[in-house]
C-alpha cells in the first residue's frame, strides 16, 4: 500500500467539479484508492462518497492506494491533487 | 466497466427523470462549464428555469438523499435501483457559499419525485453574473444506455425529460 497526505488549497474544497475530475482520474487505476479525513473514509472512485466528505480548504487528507498499479497510481494521484486541488 | 458484474436486486426499474422546475430543457454539452459539457460528472440534461425570482427545485425521481453540499447548491439522490443522480443548481454557484439557496432536505431523507429539494433565488444567481441552469445528471452513467432526452419546454415535477435503460 502507498500513502500520501495532501492539504487542500482550492478555496471551495472538494466540491462537485474537482470531485468529478478526481473520480474520473481515480477510475483509471485498478488499485483501490481511499481518501481519509476527519475520521471518515471514502472511495475516490465514488462521486457522492467523495463529495459527501465535505472536505474544505486547509483540510489535510490522507490518500491510500492499494493494488497492482499502486506505484503509478500513487505518483499520478499525488500530482493530480497538486494540480487541481 | 464493472457494471456487468454488479448484482442489482432492483434491476429492471429504469430511471425516468422529471424536470426539476418549469423552463426549457437544454443539451448539457452547450453549458459554459467543461465539467458538465464534457460529461465528467455524468450524463443528463439541464433546465434553464423560466422563473426570474425564487424557484423551487424539485427532485427528479424517487430516492434517498445521499449528499447535500454545504453550499446548498448540489444534491445527490440514490434511487432504489441504484442510479445516482446529481441535481446541481446553477453554474459555479459553489462560489455563493449558500447565499440564494434554502435547502428543504438533509442527508438520509427519502424524497419523492416532484418534492422540493431547495429553493433557489434565480434573480440573485443572475445578479452575480452566474447561469442558473439546473443540471440533472446520472453520475453512474456508465451503468446505463439508450438515453432519451426530451429537449424544450418542460414543467417542473411533471415533464419526464430523461429516460435510460440499465446497461
Amino acid at each position: 500500500m502507498k500513502t500520501f497526505t495532501y492539504t487542500i488549497k482550492d478555496e471551495n474544497g472538494i466540491h462537485a467539479r474537482p470531485a468529478g475530475i478526481l473520480v474520473k482520474s481515480a477510475a483509471k487505476y485498478g488499485s483501490d484508492i481511499t481518501i481519509e479525513w476527519n475520521g471518515k473514509s471514502a472511495s475516490a472512485k465514488r462521486l457522492f462518497a467523495v463529495m459527501g466528505m465535505g472536505i474544505k480548504q486547509g483540510s489535510e487528507i490522507t490518500v491510500k492506494i492499494s493494488g497492482e498499479d499502486e506505484e503509478t497510481a500513487a505518483a499520478e494521484m499525488e500530482n493530480f491533487f497538486k494540480e487541481n486541488l | 466497466m464493472f457494471g456487468l458484474f454488479k448484482k442489482d436486486k432492483n434491476a429492471g426499474s429504469d430511471p425516468c427523470l422529471l424536470a426539476p422546475c418549469d423552463g426549457k430543457a437544454i443539451d448539457i454539452t452547450t453549458l459554459p462549464d467543461p465539467v458538465f459539457a464534457d460529461k465528467i460528472l455524468g450524463d443528463g440534461f439541464a433546465v434553464n428555469p423560466s422563473s426570474e425570482d425564487k424557484c423551487d427545485i424539485l427532485s427528479p425521481i424517487d430516492g434517498r438523499i445521499i449528499d447535500v453540499q454545504d453550499s446548498l447548491h448540489a444534491y445527490g439522490i440514490e434511487t432504489p435501483s441504484g442510479a445516482e443522480i446529481l441535481v446541481h443548481v446553477g453554474i459555479n454557484t459553489v462560489s455563493l457559499n449558500g447565499e440564494g439557496f434554502k435547502a428543504h432536505v438533509k442527508n438520509g431523507d427519502k424524497v419523492k419525485a416532484g418534492q422540493p429539494l431547495c429553493t433557489a433565488d434565480v434573480a440573485l444567481i443572475h445578479s452575480k453574473g452566474l447561469a442558473a441552469s439546473v443540471v440533472v445528471l446520472i453520475t453512474n452513467a456508465d451503468e446505463y444506455k439508450n438515453f432519451s432526452i426530451a429537449y424544450g419546454e418542460c414543467k417542473g415535477g411533471e415533464t419526464a425529460v430523461l429516460t435510460a435503460e440499465k446497461a
